[in-house]
């Protein structure tokens, strides 16, 4: 075999040849460059030639060999596998535990029916529907609708025996009462409610009048109540480490004054049951 | 000619494996040096990267970050893990407060959401004990706002069973006892406002917090909330406040200097509400962190003597934070933890087996595409162990006292000083404790309320 390395330019400018096994010395570097590519030429025909048939025969084999390894590679694979069962299935099962814990679910109201189950959080709407409910019933008292003057009401503070701060803040609920009454032509123009709560104010206006500092009558009528409508919310709720559920009452009293009797008395109840996500509980 | 040293040692044996190995993938059928190279990436990665990567990685400063490079080790084939994994600091501390408002605010801005009601409560409290009532009012209603929205259907608060998330992701709603602190110190504040109503309404949900502890013993057992209740209703001449009075005497909470507190005193119109210690911390202890676990809080402070004027009291704590919070017991979310912390342990464990079957493969001489099949299958499982967070969430209002303590007496109208010493074990006030507090009462009729704290933050 003739192994050929070109050395680059010797010091001379012809270029340096170095030759092994054969008895090329110096030769021309054009015919040196054209006889080893016919050499090489050769060489890559006869390879490629033995190449392909060789490659023909060791597909074949392959082919067989692949089939069986194949066979017997998986049967040795679903062997292992048995071996892992325990250990995917205790993998499977904790993803499973995982993820079948419960989400949270929303407090919701619940109808009559459902009272068993019990439950009801706080909601500032129900603000709103205790105050319309107790308007209606109001409307509808003949006591307060039939009488031929004008009648006052005094709105006691309301006791809030819940857990919820928010029914009392701000006096939220009589405001609420108030305004739903106001709505009402045929109650508002027949009833009023007595407003003490600026009472300093007023009495500060009128002395203000009564020494002539400012304009107007300092003559006074303060309106006495000819009703006292009292009010108390409570609640019981209850906690079962998964459900919360809250029963929240509103009892109202409407009182006659001048006689101290009960014109009436009623309750409103809310029910409602909520859940949170386990990743809180 | 064979020399000795540990250097030949090595070189021997390196020859003798890169042998081993040519002499097997010289029979082998291509892509063999690839199969090489990944068996000695999953040897390097058992091997040389041994540490829990569910762990901290250390801090070499901002802006250097460790790429994060699954550990191999979770399993107990090679290395036990310790059954007790000390506090770990930067997992379990917050930020700590300025005790600046603006930088304080401007801090939780920056918070992620997930975390506003850490901040609210934490910024609340320490604004509570500037005197900043107005402040800690606003904050604390949008965090019980928050808290109260917590119940339902939350994907964020869901994703925290997430076996690949952790426990951390979900909006933080504060264990029971922090939910119990929110609600008492937002009845301070309505106290403060004259809104006994809203106020007694407070302490009852701040003791329905409490309504769900593992062992029904310590249900509900606040001995504040019920005293402070049934002070309120006193007040509101309610006749409830009977019954809420003597619920506040069967709880002791297991205080060995418990002193019940005492009857209510129709003429007391100055509301101390007192606090001292500092309170109970969390943090993740057990296998992969799964644990949620309380660091004990700490006070020297044995009693507390109010004087105001000729008139002096003494009392004693009534609750202790640490107490209330170690004994809620286990929770659903532990069950949850635990599935993660399987998962990740069973993974780990498939994994480590793949891959050692893989390199048992080709030490045998087997089909390489077995080895392949092993070598993706352990590091698949290897990924999702390294995936899987078991971590308890161990964010914590960490600025709480530790004991909580009431008082209240007659004050007539005018300015007064208001001197509350803390006393030590031998009942000797604690040297350069003395809380100071000048105030005036404008209404006899109406209470005067001071929130006195031997905290600053």
């Amino acid at each position: 075999m003739t192994s050929v390395s070109l050395g680059g330019f010797g010091k001379s400018g012809r270029p340096a040849v170095r030759a092994e096994s054969t008895s090329i010395k110096c030769v021309d570097f054009a015919d040196y460059i054209g006889s080893s590519f016919s050499k090489i030429n050769d060489k890559f025909t006869l390879l490629k030639s033995q190449s392909l048939s060789c490659l023909v025969n060791q597909f074949e084999e392959f082919s067989d060999l692949t089939q069986n390894m194949l066979i017997h590679d998986l049967n040795r694979f679903r062997n292992r596998l048995k071996s892992y069962i325990p250990i995917l299935l205790c993998a499977t099962l904790s993803m499973i535990q995982a993820g079948c814990a419960t989400d949270g679910k929303s407090p919701k109201e619940v109808s009559r029916e459902q009272e068993g189950k019990g439950g009801s959080f706080f909601n500032t709407r129900d603000i709103d529907e205790a105050a319309a409910k107790i308007a209606n019933r109001l409307v509808e008292t003949p006591r307060i609708m039939n009488a031929k003057k004008e009648q006052y009401i005094l709105v006691d503070a309301i006791k809030n025996q819940t857990r919820f701060p928010e029914l009392t803040r701000n006096d939220a609920f009589i405001e609420a009462l108030i305004t739903e009454l106001s709505k009402r032509k045929e109650f508002s123009e027949k009833v009023f409610f007595i407003n003490r709560e600026r009472a300093a104010i007023l009495e500060e206006e009128r002395k203000k009048k009564e020494s002539g500092g400012v304009s107007g009558s300092s003559d006074v009528d303060y309106a006495g109540a000819d009703f006292l409508l009292t009010g108390k919310f409570m609640d019981t709720a209850t906690s079962s480490g998964k459900e919360t559920q809250v029963r929240l009452s509103y009892l109202y009293t409407l009182l006659d004054v001048r006689r101290q009797i009960e014109v009436f008395r009623d309750s409103y109840d809310k029910r409602r049951e909520g859940q949170r996500d386990s990743s809180y509980r | 000619m064979i020399r000795g040293g540990r250097g030949n040692a090595i070189r021997r044996t390196a020859k003798c494996v890169k042998h081993f190995f040519y002499l097997h993938f010289k029979s082998g059928r291509g892509h063999s040096k690839y199969l090489f190279g990944l068996l000695l990436v999953s040897g390097f990665l058992l091997i040389v990267n041994p540490q829990d990567v569910s762990g901290q990685f250390p801090n070499f400063g901002e802006g250097f970050k460790i790429p994060k490079i699954p550990n191999l080790f979770t399993n107990k084939i090679f290395k036990p893990e310790p059954q007790q994994v000390q506090w770990d600091p930067t997992n379990a501390v917050m930020p700590s407060l300025a005790g600046d408002l603006e930088r304080d605010r401007k801090a939780m801005a920056e918070a992620p959401d997930k975390d506003r009601v850490l901040w609210q409560y934490r910024i609340a409290l320490s604004q509570l004990r500037k005197g900043n009532f107005g402040v800690a009012a606003e904050l604390l209603d949008d965090a019980l706002l928050r808290v109260q929205a917590s119940y339902g259907r939350s994907s964020k608060a869901g994703s925290a069973r997430n076996v690949l998330k952790k426990e951390s992701v979900k909006p933080f709603i504060g264990e029971p006892y922090e939910r119990s602190m929110a609600n008492y110190l937002r009845a301070i504040i309505y106290w403060k406002s004259n809104n006994l109503e809203s106020a007694r309404a407070a302490f009852k949900q701040a003791q329905f917090e409490d309504s769900d502890p593992e062992k029904r013993k310590y249900q509900s057992d606040y001995v504040t909330f019920d005293y402070l209740y049934g002070l309120a209703s006193h007040k509101l001449k309610d006749p409830i406040w009977e019954e809420w009075y003597k619920n506040s005497l069967t709880h002791t909470n297991d205080q060995e200097s418990f002193t019940p507190p005492p009857t209510y005193d129709d003429r007391a119109n100055l509301i101390l509400f007192i606090e001292f210690g500092v309170g109970p911390t969390k943090y993740a202890a057990g296998k992969h962190h799964r644990e949620l676990h309380f660091t004990g809080g700490s006070t020297d402070v044995k009693r507390v003597r109010v004087t105001c004027g000729t008139i002096t009291q003494e009392t004693g704590p009534y609750d202790n934070l640490t107490f209330q919070a170690i004994t809620r017991g286990g929770r659903v979310m532990d069950h949850i933890l635990k599935a993660k912390s399987n998962f990740k342990s069973a993974s780990g464990t498939v994994g480590t087996i793949a891959l050692l079957g893989s390199v048992g493969a080709v030490a045998a001489g087997a089909d390489e595409r077995v080895a392949y099949g092993l070598l993706a299958l352990g590091f698949a499982s290897k990924w999702f162990s390294h995936l899987a967070k078991p971590d308890a969430d161990t964010r914590c209002w960490n600025n709480l006292p530790q004991c909580l303590s009431f008082v209240a007496m007659p004050a007539k109208v005018g300015i007064h000083t208001l001197n509350v010493d803390l006393l030590g074990e031998n009942g000797q006030p604690l040297t350069g404790r003395t809380r100071k507090v000048a105030f005036e009462v404008k209404d006899v009729l109406q209470d005067t309320v001071l929130f006195v704290s031997e905290l600053d933050n």
